[in-house]
């Protein structure tokens, strides 16, 4: 056969080659192993991935539920705490077309306005499908329905300002000026316990699980973090215990001279970071300080606890972000180019996110610390809150509202959202839905943004 | 002077190659440091790998000889890296039979870079492309019913329109 090509012209080699290369075209995808074929479709896009159910059987039959299952995770489209069992696929639509929804520009999700807590400032937001839960300043925490924007409960019993909120299943945690800490049932609105013992407002809160008990760690202007047993469910009588006798009472972290602003954990590990300049580091183990972390030479506002790399990141009105190796406890990076305070700080897959007083929110590599993105609010006015999950992020300031996508690097989506708020105080957001709690004509109203 | 190790192919074809170069292979290298290799040894046979195929293989491996990849556990890394260049034009100019079978010799010999090289060039192949277009890249031939193929259709316009 070599020795008849051999003897042929040219146009004829031409022609027998293209035939040939056709030839040898072959089913790549579907002739190799179904573990290998799967690594190739891995690196495709939704839309492709329609496409190759469409080619032949096999193809079709190599994207199993499984695979969507794991372009669920892949593609950042599960909340943290949700584990996905069947009909992966459904899933994946659903939550690709919110995220469409959301960084098409053109796309405008149904709104709807519902009163805040009067003229008072709202300090805590945190919501779900079923309930949107706000604190403020008017004493209250307010529940609404998500979806209708409904007032639901108002509860009442702090005697000063809410400044501290966390929910967890069914039970509100709050921490007040009134320096009380209140749990709450959710689904009755009573208060089932009062816990005594800080000497000042109550600032900041987390709740931690030690061998699959529920710990609250509250952070105080009186220099301390408390630590206290969730309680389970209550009972109908309130449980108001004097500070000695309180059997939810586990300790006090003492250390701090100066008023703790914000506290983050995992497991027994907390981390403090305190107007006295330091962040520390407790082992709720040991109900003893792991280490003090020396180098701001502000107070500090915020602190993120990176659980996967053992490091923790603080930011301070010193205009820098410090990282920590918790292994030995020493500082391992400055990223020093914000200009004013750095009051906010957030962690997702692909980046650590800071805010500042400078009226700009910063991406960095988590692992190299470069900073792959700078976004300016047009009015440079200071940024009061952010929330991001690894594919957008939102940030609020005076007047301003945007969304930016976080898989193009931080690209500006929106900017005029709400553009009739005064001030935007804190914004959350899940995969349907946005509520921001903003100011405007003096008042505070809940906004509720669906991008189904 | 470093250890040469010999090999045949499929086609009965010899290869001596360096050991700091076969060791690319996962396989071939737990397999001399669980048999121990020297002089008088067998030629290690590679039943299902083909000369010209290995010949490729080894070409990879001597251009890589001193390449760091990232860790074969690391699975985000190792998906998310771009193609080297040199591995795309290498592999951009064989034709489709011969990106097969070296994808199919990186999986049997365990070398996870040049497999995942292979797969991300397979899937530049593939993205951005309709079904037709695919079926026409790899020779396919449509095994739907008409009825079936509307029905898949319908499943995923559900998550456009709605």
């Amino acid at each position: 056969a070599f020795k008849l090509l051999s003897k042929l012209d040219r146009t004829t080699l031409s022609d027998i080659t293209s035939h040939l290369t056709h030839n040898l075209r072959r089913d790549i995808v579907g002739s190799l192993p179904y573990e290998v074929a799967i690594e190739i479709l891995k690196q495709l896009d939704f839309q492709t991935l329609q496409n190759c159910l469409l080619v032949d059987k096999k193809w079709n039959s190599l994207i199993t539920d499984e695979f969507w299952k794991y372009l669920l995770i892949r593609d950042n489209f599960l909340y943290e705490d949700e584990t996905s069992q069947n009909n992966n696929k459904a899933l994946y639509q659903e939550r690709q077309r919110l995220h469409s929804n959301w960084i098409n520009p053109n796309f405008k999700p149904r709104r709807v306005t519902v009163r805040g807590h009067g003229p008072n400032v709202v300090t805590c937001l945190q919501f779900d499908d079923d309930k949107i839960i706000t604190g403020a300043d008017d004493n209250m925490i307010n529940i609404y329905d998500p979806n209708s924007g409904e007032l639901l409960r108002i509860l009442q019993g702090h005697e000063g300002g809410v400044w501290a909120l966390k929910y967890i299943n069914n039970q509100i945690i709050s921490g007040s000026t009134d320096r009380t800490v209140r749990i709450w049932d959710i689904n009755t609105g009573k208060c089932t316990h009062v816990f005594r013992g800080h000497t000042s407002t109550i600032r900041c809160m987390e709740i931690v699980d030690v061998d699959g008990e529920k710990l609250i760690v509250s952070g105080s202007r009186d220099n301390t973090l408390h630590v206290w047993k969730l309680p389970e469910r209550g009972s109908d009588i309130l449980e108001d215990y004097r500070p000695e006798e309180n059997p939810y009472f586990v300790c006090v972290l003492q250390g701090h001279t100066g008023s703790v602003r914000s506290v983050t954990g995992h497991g027994e590990i907390i981390i403090s970071g305190s107007y006295d300049n330091t962040v520390r580091v407790w082992d709720l183990r040991l109900g003893a300080e792991k280490f003090v972390l020396r180098g701001h030479t502000d107070r500090i506002y915020s602190t993120v606890y990176d659980v996967p790399r053992n490091r923790c990141i603080s930011a301070s009105m010193d205009a820098t972000i410090r990282v920590w190796d918790l292994r030995t406890g020493e500082c391992i990076k400055i990223l020093n180019d914000h200009t004013s305070l750095v009051g906010l700080l957030g962690l997702t897959k692909d980046y650590l996110i800071s805010a500042a007083a400078d009226g700009t929110l910063r991406g960095w590599n988590p692992s190299a610390f470069t900073n792959d993105f700078t976004l300016h609010h047009d009015n440079h006015s200071a940024i009061t809150t952010f929330d991001s999950n690894s594919n957008i992020l939102i940030s609020g300031s005076e007047g301003q509202f945007n969304v930016y996508d976080l898989k193009q690097g931080g690209k500006l989506i929106r900017s005029k959202l709400l553009s009739d708020a005064g001030q935007i105080w804190s914004a959350k957001f899940r995969f349907d839905k946005c509520v921001v709690a903003v100011e405007r004509n003096s008042q505070s109203f809940i906004e509720i943004l669906d991008f189904s | 002077m470093t250890e040469k190790i010999r090999l045949t192919t499929s086609d009965d074809q010899e290869f001596i190659v360096e050991r700091n170069i076969i060791e690319r292979s996962v396989l071939i290298k737990n397999l001399l440091n669980d048999t121990g290799y020297d002089e008088d040894s067998e030629a290690i046979p590679l039943p299902n790998v083909r000369s010209s195929v290995f010949k490729k293989v080894i070409e990879w491996a001597e251009h890589h000889k001193d390449t760091t990849f990232p860790d074969d556990d690391d699975e985000d890394a190792r998906k998310s890296a771009p193609i080297d260049d040199w591995d795309k034009d290498f592999l951009k100019v064989v034709d489709q039979e011969m990106l097969y079978e070296i994808i199919l010799a990186a999986n049997f010999l365990n070398i996870r870079p040049l497999l995942d090289a292979g797969c991300k060039t397979v899937a530049e192949m593939i993205r951005g492309k309709s079904a037709d277009e695919i079926r026409r890249t790899f020779n396919i031939v449509n095994d739907f019913s008409p009825d079936e193929e509307e029905a898949i259709k319908r499943e995923n316009e559900w998550a456009e329109d709605r």
